[in-house]
């Protein structure tokens, strides 16, 4: 581990992603600093989560990349085994948008949970059990004690992907790759989910890799975005500049369609202005739309 | 739904409990679209309404009340009523990647619905006519028809799959989340495309959408649909401007929006 404090945490530099045959992903450039809030934007097959899975030295075989990607110090496309593992645990660690797909279907959330916490804290027993249930707390699950003895088909998607953000916190990583962790949830669930997103990282100054095909999800929670095409980068910039002056006309499109889309719905009502972004203060708290 | 203005298909006090289900998944529904006009059915993930889509495609029978069309309730058994109205209410699913048989040519599936349901194009040469101009309407070329699925985008396949319900000249279309497994600028080339052609063939639209804008874009009557129930219903504009639910308010909040 390389907590050196002027390094970045992320450094992707040329990165290039093959199969067999093509490029899927090639030019994509990087930096996420301590704190950062990063968002990548893109279609389907913009390469947006194989950049993901490059930092998190997860690509699936045969893929492979070349290029610089670094985290925490270490050359994550050279890390084998171990030395990756170290890095994905106390560096980076990501959900997904499917939690089913990274939960275990056999093992309560509590022991799921469990585990991450006695590795990162050190903790056993009646100490480790109350750490469990702090930590379903902070995700703002009701009923941490039910949640904990249930199997994860006991409970519902936004409640899943709650307990999949209390994992990835457990290991108190610094940097959080989140790949379209609201896509398959409902909106007024996505909305819960933002939220505690932005105020997990804000509280433990956590910096913040938000994937999304959607602007306004990004825009909500992240101050930089990255805008990914065919497996390059289209542009990168601060996220009002991006949507106010797009310098890519393919940003532009992207931008236009969102908002041809809004447009058909109601102005944002006064009281509601603390929801923008930028104005980070307002917590609403978990939305009622989570029962199982 | 107002009781003056006239109804081509309607769902009235209509609840649906699935087979060994404890409870209902729809408990008295009442929603009904005009001729030309369109509905919105609109809520989250299990508030039924892709049920109630299922219920007004006559796929199944409601538990209780009754689906009505042009003022007649839909009668099983009665094969030439049936195919009168599968002619005329047609359907649009969300994933243009399972809803067209990869192993037929884009041509035969358009037609397919004109040889199944019996319509007035008897021979191959007037199918293929047929076909070339619903290609058109849906803004893909007329040698699409000889080629397969696999060939096309998701948002090309999806313009197959409308002029596929198209063809056997439908009075109803009802779409279930038709552009919700589409890239964001292709969603709105498909909104508009909807829009265009219920206009221009005077088609009723009933669209099953969890996206409020895109039901904002395409619907002008919208019922809000929650735990089986209908909360809120009207138009569109008014229920969004002036949600009279506390749900339809939760859900308007919700959305997350551009700065």
């Amino acid at each position: 581990m390389n907590r050196n404090a002027g390094a970045p945490l992320i450094e992707v530099a040329g990165l290039r992603v093959r199969d067999d045959v093509r490029d899927l992903v090639s030019a994509v450039d990087l930096r996420v600093e301590p704190g950062d809030r990063v968002g990548i934007i893109g279609e389907s097959g913009s390469g947006k989560s194989l950049t993901a899975l490059s930092i998190l030295g997860l690509l699936p075989h045969p893929l492979r990349a070349s290029g610089t990607v670094v985290v925490g110090g270490t050359d994550m496309i050279t890390a084998r085994g171990r030395a990756g593992d170290r890095v994905r645990g106390s560096t980076v660690t990501a959900i997904f948008q499917e939690p089913l797909t990274s939960l275990d279907p056999l093992m309560t959330v509590g022991r799921q949970l469990a585990w991450p916490i006695a590795r990162h804290q050190g903790l056993r027993g009646r100490e480790l059990r109350a750490a469990v249930l702090e930590s379903l707390r902070d995700v703002r699950l009701p009923d941490p004690e039910r949640v904990a003895r249930a199997h994860i088909h006991e409970i519902s998607g936004g409640q899943r992907q709650r307990v999949a953000i209390a994992i990835a916190l457990a290991c108190r990583p610094r940097v959080l790759i989140a790949d379209e962790p609201t896509t398959a949830l409902d909106v007024t669930v996505q909305a819960g989910i933002l939220d505690l997103l932005d105020t997990a990282v804000r509280e433990r100054g956590m910096a913040l890799v938000l994937i999304s095909h959607d602007l306004a999800v990004v825009s909500r929670v992240t101050d930089r975005v990255l805008v990914m095409r065919d497996g390059r980068e289209v542009e990168e910039g601060a996220v009002r500049r991006i949507l106010t002056a797009p310098a890519d006309p393919y940003t532009a499109q992207l931008v236009a369609a969102a908002r041809a889309l809004e447009a058909h719905l109601p102005r944002v009502r006064e009281g509601d202005a603390a929801r923008s972004p930028g104005d980070r203060t307002a917590d609403r708290g978990p939305t009622g739309g989570e029962r199982a | 739904m107002t009781g003056t203005a006239p109804v081509l298909l309607a769902a009235q006090g209509v609840s649906y409990r699935y087979r060994g289900a404890e409870r209902d998944v729809l408990s008295n529904v009442d929603v009904a679209v005009g001729p030309g006009a369109s509905l919105g059915l609109v809520g989250e993930s299990g508030a039924g309404k892709s049920t109630l889509a299922q219920l007004l495609l006559g796929l199944h029978a409601p538990t209780a009340g009754r689906i009505l069309f042009r003022g007649a309730p839909l009668r099983k058994g009665d094969r030439a009523a049936q195919l009168a109205f599968r002619r005329s209410v047609q359907t649009v699913f969300q994933d243009p990647y399972s809803s067209l048989d990869p192993r037929m040519t884009v041509g035969r599936s358009i037609a397919e619905p004109l040889v199944s349901l019996g319509a007035p194009e008897r021979s191959a040469a007037a199918r293929r006519t047929r076909v070339a101009s619903l290609l058109e309407s849906v803004g893909l070329p007329a040698d699409a028809a000889s080629r397969y699925p696999s060939a096309f985008s998701g948002g090309q396949r999806q313009r197959i799959a409308i002029a596929r319900a198209l063809a056997p000249d439908p009075a109803v279309l009802i779409a279930d989340e038709p552009v919700s497994a589409l890239d964001m600028s292709v969603r709105i080339q498909i909104v508009d495309l909807l829009r265009e052609l219920a206009a221009a063939r005077g088609l009723s639209l009933v669209l099953v959408s969890h996206d409020l804008s895109v039901v904002a874009a395409l619907c002008e009557n919208i019922a809000v649909l929650h735990d089986g129930r209908v909360v809120e219903q009207g138009g569109t504009e008014q229920v969004l401007q002036a949600p009279a639910d506390e749900y339809t308010r939760r859900l308007i909040d919700a959305i997350p929006r551009l700065p």
